[in-house]
């Protein structure tokens, strides 16, 4: 070797240090964590992969663990940020990330449909369901119901609903038992539950009466799904509506504190999404995760994470109250500014009085 | 017949039609996709269209300014129908109320109520832009709105790829079926020369009979103009025959009256030097005299090929009359005959003809047996058709092929002792291909010769 390549060595070798040190640095948005996981098998050979994601470190890492098994050549940066600054930075067009992972799926279509998605095809992504892909550049990884979880105290003595129209009759007919102790998303500050509201709306006529409901039951609302579920569970709320996650929590059973109350009319199935940019410098190797992250293997993974079987295909085949919402251009349509300003003031004119 | 330096009539045919066939395919392969490509985009018009209409319907007012309310339909009914990126807008002259604000407009406006659509590149693809103009009252004028709906033509390209790919099987298909049909024409339109041919090629050295084929009117001068040909040598052929014929009889008669003289004279004379040149003249007049007597054969043969009077024969007593003719000679020169003759062989055949043949094979082997040997005589079945076969245990062949022995005039080397014209075998032969038979000969197998006259079996 030169003297010129190992100054160059070292150069390489300092730059990627600094690199580590300084996480997040000229992304230029605001994130939420960052960490990198070293290659497993060491070597200076490594690639780096980056994932940007609105998922929880926590949730994510033993999928990123899993994937260095088998790409022990491969190191991981993996940076969370809300969905909001997943798409701002993925827009602002400057190639930075591999791959980006997000539950916001109307954010995601708007992504792919503006063009910032590259095409990947692969026997894998070829296996999925149409409503579950879009356009060999959007693919869904994991399947989530939007639930009604509901306090077992608060619901004692009472059918718990099994349908929209019956929650409503049941508020109607208990005020004074649910009065304050009804929980569901601030569709202002929350892009998911928007979404939600949105997906409601399409579907079902009774949920503008349920929302009006809501507000004379001064409904909290919330940012986020855990909140509420923890106060579901601590006996502050009496039920909360549209929650995720609830199928991940494992104290919440039949013989708990707060339990999963299934809506037959229908239950939405939010579906979360991954896509490599378009500016990826990693293609390939982008392509290789993405398999991952749809393979048998990795739903093995979270049936292990969640202690049970992850919802596919077959289950929404298989049972009719599961609505997956639709990966497509119809997305768009609540993105719209003005739709939004509409729906969000009509929404706010029933929930808050 | 010469080189067949005009080419094959029917490559020619074939290819002609071949290249019709190719055009045509070419031509249903350009159909098929023009207006598969016209179905695919008044399709993709028309659901771009009814979006753009969704859209601008919903369109209202809250007194001072335009309202939208995308309805979710508008925007999902292109989603139904291909993974198509999907772009709007909606704006009126000053501004872009909602959407993609730098989607572009139509060279020119659409006139209030109407749609144009017109193609685009956005974003880097190629897109389908559907253009809607709506007037709407806004306080107390009204204000013009344009809407507009674009969906990349990923999915239209699918759609024509697909049926440009089975329009191409269409076309390969239509071409290879009209190919085989015309190839399959071409064969059958050929067939009645082919037919000509392979009859001129299997008839008989001596059958100059008019053409029996029933030929195409195209084909009909052709065949006049043989037949024509064949009549002409057929009249050739009779005058030389006839020729030889008299050649040979004027020939005979004045060496029948020499002999006559010379045996006379060959009594009369004691001088032995006269005597001996007497009894070789009587030798030459004998051999001219066979020489004669064979040309007419030949002649009488040859002439009867062409208008044979085929009756059906029964080997064996043809064989053993034949035989008995043969009886004094072969006492005289001391010969033994066996004959083996297996019974019930009956060929169709002109009886004069084959007697002649089998004549000239007995004389054959009589004049080259020495005394006291055998001439054996066999006739049975064999392949389809009846064997018969003459031996001798004479000298045998020498100095000769055996191909060569049946042409006329031709001797072997070994037998300038004996009277004969080199005709005998010829006229054998010339039997044989007239009744489509076959005729050899060999040597047998340890000495002396072996002929052997294959003849087709009558139907029994």
């Amino acid at each position: 070797m030169t003297v010129r390549a190992h100054l160059l060595h070292a150069a390489s070798l300092l730059a990627a240090a600094l690199a580590w040190l300084s996480p997040g640095v000229g992304l230029g948005f605001d994130i939420e964590e960052e960490h990198v996981f070293p290659a497993v098998g060491g070597g200076s050979r490594s690639s780096e992969l980056h994932i940007l994601s609105t998922t929880d470190l926590d949730y994510f890492e033993p999928f990123v663990q899993a994937f260095q098994q088998s790409r022990p050549d491969v190191s991981i940066r993996y940076t969370v940020a809300s969905s909001r600054a997943v798409f701002e930075a993925v827009s602002a067009d400057a190639g930075v990330a591999d791959v980006v992972v997000s539950s916001a799926m109307d954010l995601q279509i708007k992504l792919v449909n503006d063009g910032y998605a590259a095409q990947h095809d692969s026997a894998v992504v070829q296996s999925l369901p149409d409503w579950a892909r879009w356009r060999s550049e959007l693919f869904a990884y994991s399947l989530e119901p939007v639930s009604l979880v509901v306090s077992a105290a608060a619901f004692e003595g009472l059918d718990v609903p099994t349908d929209r129209q019956a929650l409503f009759e049941l508020l109607s007919a208990h005020p004074e038992r649910f009065h304050g102790r009804i929980g569901t998303y601030d569709i202002t500050r929350s892009g998911a539950g928007y979404l939600f509201a949105t997906q409601d709306a399409r579907r079902s006529e009774t949920w503008s009466r349920l929302m009006q409901r809501f507000g004379e039951l001064d409904v909290k609302l919330y940012c986020c799904s855990a909140d509420m579920l923890d106060d579901v569970q601590a006996g502050r709320l009496a039920l909360a509506y549209n929650v995720v996650g609830a199928y991940a929590r494992a104290s919440l059973g039949s013989d708990s504190a707060a339990f999963i109350a299934p809506l037959d009319d229908f239950t939405l199935v939010l579906q979360r999404t991954v896509f490599i940019p378009r500016l990826s410098r990693r293609r390939a190797l982008a392509g290789v995760f993405v398999d991952y992250l749809l393979s048998d293997k990795a739903r093995a993974l979270q049936a292990e994470i969640a202690g049970a079987a992850p919802i596919d295909a077959r289950t929404i085949a298989a049972t009719p109250r599961l609505r997956p919402v639709g990966l497509g251009p119809g997305l768009l349509v609540y993105l719209d500014r003005m739709k939004r300003e509409r729906f969000t003031r009509s929404w706010q004119a029933a929930v808050q009085r | 017949m010469g080189e067949p330096a005009a080419g094959s009539l029917a490559r020619r045919l074939s290819l002609e039609l071949a290249a019709i066939a190719a055009l045509l395919s070419v031509l249903l392969y350009l159909a098929v996709r023009s207006l598969s490509t016209e179905a695919a985009v008044t399709t993709h018009d028309g659901i771009l269209g009814a979006s753009v209409e969704a859209i601008a319907e919903q369109l209202g007012t809250d007194g001072s300014g335009v309202l939208v309310d995308l309805p979710y339909g508008a925007l999902a009914m292109l989603g139904a129908v291909s993974d198509d990126r999907v772009f709007y807008r909606i704006t009126t002259a000053r501004e872009t109320l909602t959407g993609y604000d730098d989607l572009p407009l139509p060279e020119r406006l659409p006139g209030p109520g109407e749609t144009t659509f017109f193609n685009e590149s956005y974003r880097g693809s190629p897109v389908r832009i559907a253009a809607l103009s709506r007037r709407i009252t806004v306080g107390s004028g009204s204000l013009g709105v344009v809407t507009l709906v674009a969906q990349t033509l990923d999915g239209q390209r699918d759609i024509v790829a697909r049926v440009a790919g089975r329009a191409t099987l269409l076309g390969a298909g239509s071409f290879a079926l009209a190919g085989a049909l015309g190839a399959l024409a071409v064969a059958r339109a050929v067939a009645p020369l082919r037919r000509v041919a392979s009859a001129l090629e299997r008839r008989g050295a001596q059958d100059l009979t008019p053409l029996a084929e029933p030929l195409p009117r195209e084909l009909a001068p052709l065949g006049a103009a043989l037949d024509g040909f064949i009549g002409r040598l057929d009249a050739s052929l009779e005058r030389t025959e006839t020729f030889i014929a008299e050649a040979a009889h004027h020939v005979r008669t004045p060496l029948a009256v020499v002999r006559t003289r010379a045996e006379t004279a060959l009594r009369q004379s004691g001088d032995s030097d006269v005597r001996a040149t007497l009894r070789a003249l009587v030798r030459a007049v004998d051999e001219s005299a066979r020489s004669a007597d064979q040309l007419l054969e030949h002649a009488m043969v040859t002439h009867r090929s062409e208008r044979m009077t085929r009756e059906r024969l029964a080997i064996d007593d043809l064989l053993h009359r034949l035989l008995r003719s043969f009886e004094p000679l072969v006492e005289l020169r001391d010969l033994q005959m066996r004959v083996t003759v297996e019974a019930g062989l009956h060929t169709v055949a002109d009886r004069v003809q084959i007697e002649t043949a089998l004549r000239n094979l007995l004389d054959n082997a009589l004049k080259y047996s020495s005394a006291d040997s055998l001439i054996e005589v066999t006739a049975h079945r064999d392949h389809g058709g009846i064997l018969i076969s003459v031996r001798d245990q004479g000298r045998g062949l020498q100095g000769i092929s055996v191909d060569r022995l049946t042409e006329r005039y031709r001797r072997g080397s070994n037998v300038a002792d004996v009277v004969g014209s080199g005709l005998g075998l010829a006229i054998v032969s010339q039997v044989a291909s007239a009744h489509a038979g076959r005729f050899n000969i060999g040597a047998a197998p340890d000495r002396g010769t072996i002929a052997c006259l294959w003849l087709p079996a009558a139907h029994s």
